[in-house]
């Protein structure tokens, strides 16, 4: 009993020692501490490393490879808070040097790799230039150069830099490719010649991580290498991507005239119509002229045209209006809906005049777009012809007004109409929700007349259709094709359909509606699967 | 409406086709948006890939099946497992790069490990597709302001996936809140759960064979394998996910940020403290109490790991205003907020906070529409930066000044050089 209280009593004391906040250790307490089998005084050991300092650096890196995981941890911890302490804004300069010092010993070669691994992590909050060669010269090592490099990008300063620079001619492939992230990373100018070089380098690899680091300083491709027929599609992309890099670049650095060069390249020549998309948007940031000569050229390109008219309703560039209303009298009608758009946005003075002529006009598209910018309610008609035969952006526009027409006219037992309606949208370039709403309208207002739609659904539901469709419409053509095939007189045109529709791919929801109607119109279903 | 426009009422260049549309029919289907390299004319199925189909990529898979057109994961194990689970006969892949090759994906749902997430993000951003990105978005502050950028120079709608701003009972809370029901708040605690203990050190071994465990630590620094490393655990590990201060505070922050309108800005000082783990593989702290001042807003906020339950509920926040208080559960996909905010209405002229349709609906639309999602990069960028700094104080054992204009720390250069974070291998921003 008495042993008991002296232990209980000798573990009170100790835990008090190790609490003790102003107790500074001794390099020997700190090392034993870290090394203690008492998880606790490992805790506190390491929780008071920042007090021993420097003199405790080496003392503690001799346990980073010790086969005790919990020794090995704690000490590489004890380190990491001795380096934060000494990194800190309330140690003196000496303070943080000396610690690196200390660490910088740790790189030499007589120590185990795992020491000398955790030595140059550490190193890279707190080293100084004069700690660069011994760093760098651990870009010779292959073991070891991806944490030396790690390291040199996070030292500012120009010996780091330099350093950086000089293991491209040191290093194997797979490093140069960090070391050049690294220089573009920290943009270094000075690094250009040897990046240029590296650009035309027999590895692709290190060649495109090159040009990717050039492009991301502000270097243009034409600069770097050429644009070459035999790119691959992938290539091709990439390199276009670089010029767009390079001309984000100029434009974050306000070289206005550079990034409008680059990005109007991009414009007149993309790899893809999305980098068209960003070369326009591109040019509008930064309000140049050439914007609308790129943009206006695009708005019959359906991957292009959203962006070209934002770009065109966004730009500050002088007179844009007037060029706008000057090129709105040459160009195509549906063309002309997208401008009215812009000019409406821009709040162009003679833009209501534009409207207000428009409204009159015989093409679908513009007269529906003017209609809205108006202000008004398109009738019926307008919005029939505009699903019919407006341009695909402006069927997906007109497509929710005539759903709604359809459901009054439903609700008015204007079945008939409500179909037509419901018809046009379903067969429409509309958006699948509109047009799945269309077909649930379809499906409530079942008519043999729209056997030919039902027949279409069935030879588009094949095996693959969810490469195509989402399953929310392909369940509501599919409900409303045999919707349609149980109102037809043609007994086998039925059967041959709603059989068709049983098939298992199909959605759930469907295959029950057919073999339902199947059921219901007395065929077997063992006959129809 | 668009959401940045509830603040100041203008327009950016990017919301202007998304407002004018928005304003003229609500269905509209901007074609071009959708229109991925290699892919012009429309066609309205938006084309999804999976980036990661672990515990939240398999939620998102299910939530977008529908959608799914090519399925990523450094396990191959996980591919195989994850085109078992859509229906749809899509591609498998190891390396997201040949996803983002793809021409005929529009977006890409990126669930990976965070350390990831940067890199993936803006590459995607480049190569013309729209992300989801889980929460948190950045691990560092040089990762978020490239994430940023990259979105912004490429025209991508990035959401950030801290889906608790799409639950009513945000919405409910922020309206409350921001209508000044609680007065002026000066102090939020936040109580969370401890991080969890395990992490076994003698596991240590080849990796197998499904998985690229080079791959998988990607720019992050390099160690040998351990299970307890990766897949979920990569929580408990300072160099991929970093504890529940990022894995649950960027829920929390995100919905405190929401409700105060910090979405651009941050604290101006940052504490952290924690206590350390006994015996385990791990090296996030099991404890950890932060305090974040936001001095120009008059705010302080508390983590507390453990903190003080004012529910039942592993985690929450209560709000403290000079008229009342406010108890909020949870925060991720769920959230409970006190009944007195469910019923009420804010008045005709008072805030509106927007009301998500659902954080993947919410996404989704915003690629038809263009607009900027509920949590967007900029606002993700910003309370993933929060996280990170109280890591970052915990690390070094100091309060961090933070400027949130220059995104600098005051007079500490040590902490600025790791606000960047070195990539391994060609795995740079």
């Amino acid at each position: 009993m008495k042993q008991r209280y002296l232990l209980a009593f000798g573990a009170l004391i100790l835990a008090f020692a190790l609490s003790l906040p102003c107790a500074a250790l001794t390099v020997d307490e700190l090392a034993a501490g870290v090394t203690s089998a008492s998880p606790d005084e490992r805790i506190s050991a390491i929780n008071q490393a920042a007090s021993v300092g420097s003199a405790a650096v080496a003392p503690l890196a001799a346990h980073v490879d010790s086969d005790h995981f919990y020794a090995a941890k704690s000490a590489r911890k004890a380190l990491a808070v001795l380096v934060a302490h000494a990194g800190g804004p309330d140690s003196p300069p000496e303070e943080r040097g000396a610690v690196a010092d200390e660490l910088v010993k740790l790189l030499d070669t007589g120590h185990p790799e795992a020491v000398r691994r955790e030595a140059v992590r550490l190193l890279d909050t707190i080293a100084e230039g004069r700690h660069v060669p011994a760093i760098a010269k651990l870009l010779e090592e292959e073991d070891l150069a991806q944490d030396a490099c790690q390291t040199l990008e996070r030292i500012p300063g120009a010996a780091a830099e330099q350093a950086l620079i000089d293991g491209l001619y040191l290093a194997p492939p797979p490093l140069r490719v960090t070391l050049m992230a690294a220089l573009a990373r920290r943009d270094a100018k000075q690094a250009m010649p040897a990046l240029i070089a590296e650009a035309k380098s027999d590895n692709p690899d290190v060649a495109w991580a090159a040009f990717d680091a050039l492009t991301a300083m502000g270097v243009p491709p034409t600069k770097i290498r050429p644009r070459s027929r035999s790119f691959s599609r992938e290539e091709d992309v990439h390199y276009t991507r670089g010029l767009l890099e390079a001309a984000h670049k100029r434009a974050e650095q306000g070289d206005t005239a550079a990034a409008e060069r680059f990005y109007a390249s991009v414009a007149a020549f993309p790899a893809t119509p999305g980098q068209a998309c960003v070369a326009i948007s591109g040019l509008a940031r930064i309000d140049s002229e050439l914007v609308v000569q790129h943009a206006l050229g695009y708005l019959s390109e359906p991957a292009i045209r959203a962006a070209a008219v934002d770009a065109l309703a966004t730009a500050q560039v002088e007179g844009l209006d007037d060029l706008l209303i000057r090129a709105y009298e040459k160009v195509a009608p549906a063309n002309q809906a997208a401008l009215l758009r812009v000019l409406s946005a821009r709040e162009a003075e003679g833009a209501d005049a534009l409207i207000a002529q428009a409204i009159d006009s015989g093409n679908p598209s513009l007269k529906f777009r003017a209609t809205l910018l108006a202000g008004k309610t398109p009738s019926v008609e307008l919005l029939r012809a505009a699903v019919q035969q407006g341009a695909p952006w402006i069927q997906s526009e007109a497509a929710p007004g005539l759903i709604e027409h359809a459901r009054q006219a439903m609700d008015a037992g204007k079945i008939e109409d409500a179909r037509a309606m419901a018809e046009t949208v379903a067969v429409s370039r509309a958006g699948f929700d509109a047009r799945a709403e269309a077909f649930r309208i379809i499906r409530d207002t079942a008519s043999a007349a729209s056997a030919p739609l039902a027949q279409a659904i069935v030879e588009r539901l094949g095996p693959d259709w969810r490469k195509r469709y989402p399953e929310a419409f392909a369940e509501a053509a599919g409900t409303a094709a045999v919707a349609v095939f149980g109102a037809v007189d043609d007994a086998g045109m039925a059967k041959e359909g709603l059989m068709k529709l049983t098939a298992a791919h199909l959605p759930e929801a469907v295959v029950q509606a057919a073999s339902g109607k199947l059921t219901e119109l007395g065929v077997p279903l063992d006959s129809a699967q | 409406m668009p959401q940045h426009s509830e603040k100041t009422g203008k327009l950016t260049r990017r919301g202007f086709l998304a407002a004018s549309a928005a304003a003229t029919a609500p269905m509209i289907l901007p074609s071009g948006v959708l229109a991925a390299p290699g892919r012009p004319g429309a066609n309205d199925r938006i084309v999804t890939g999976h980036i990661g189909v672990g515990g939240m990529g398999r939620h998102h898979l299910g939530r977008m099946r529908d959608h799914v057109g090519a399925v990523c994961d450094v396990d191959a194990k996980r591919v195989e497992e994850a085109q078992g689970m859509v229906k749809l006969d899509v591609p498998g892949y190891t390396d997201y790069r040949r996803v983002l090759d793809r021409g005929d994906i529009d977006a890409v749902f990126i669930a990976v490990p965070d350390h990831w997430h940067g890199i993936i993000a803006v590459h995607a951003c480049q190569a013309g597709k729209d992300v989801y990105v889980e929460k948190p978005a950045s691990k560092s502050v040089e990762e978020g302001q490239a994430m940023v950028r990259a979105a912004r120079n490429y025209g991508r709608v990035v959401q950030v996936g801290s889906q608790g701003r799409s639950h009513p009972h945000t919405h409910a809370a922020c309206n409350y809140i921001r209508n000044g029901q609680l007065g002026k708040v000066r102090r939020i605690a936040c109580w969370h759960e401890e991080n969890w203990a395990g992490g076994d050190p003698t596991k240590f071994g080849p990796p197998p064979d499904h998985l690229d465990w080079d791959m998988w630590l990607g720019p992050a620094r390099w160690r040998p394998y351990n299970p307890d490393y990766c897949h979920f655990n990569f929580r408990w590990m300072m160099d991929f996910g970093a504890g529940f201060i990022r894995d649950r505070g960027a829920h929390v922050l995100s919905n405190v940020f929401w409700f105060m309108d910090l979405d651009d800005t941050g604290p101006t000082r940052v504490t952290a403290t924690g206590t350390r783990r006994k015996e385990s593989l791990w090296d996030t702290p099991v404890t950890m109490n932060v305090e974040f001042e936001f001095a120009h807003r008059d705010l302080v906020v508390t983590w507390d790991q453990p903190g003080e339950p004012a529910a039942d509920a592993s985690f929450g926040q209560v709000y403290y205003g000079d008229k009342g208080e406010l108890v909020f559960k949870g925060g991720d996909g769920n959230c409970g907020v006190e009944q007195k905010a469910l019923d009420y209405t804010p008045p005709p002229d008072g805030y509106h906070a927007f009301k998500s349709p659902g954080h993947h609906e919410n996404f989704l639309d915003c690629i038809r529409t263009r607009n900027t999602p509920i949590v967007g990069i900029e606002a993700g960028h910003r309370v993933a930066t929060a996280c990170i700094l109280a890591n970052l104080s915990y690390l070094l054992g100091r309060p961090l000044e933070w400027d949130p204009v220059a995104e600098r720390v005051a007079g500490d250069e040590q902490a600025n050089r790791m606000l960047s974070r070195p990539g391994r291998g060609p795995w740079h921003l």
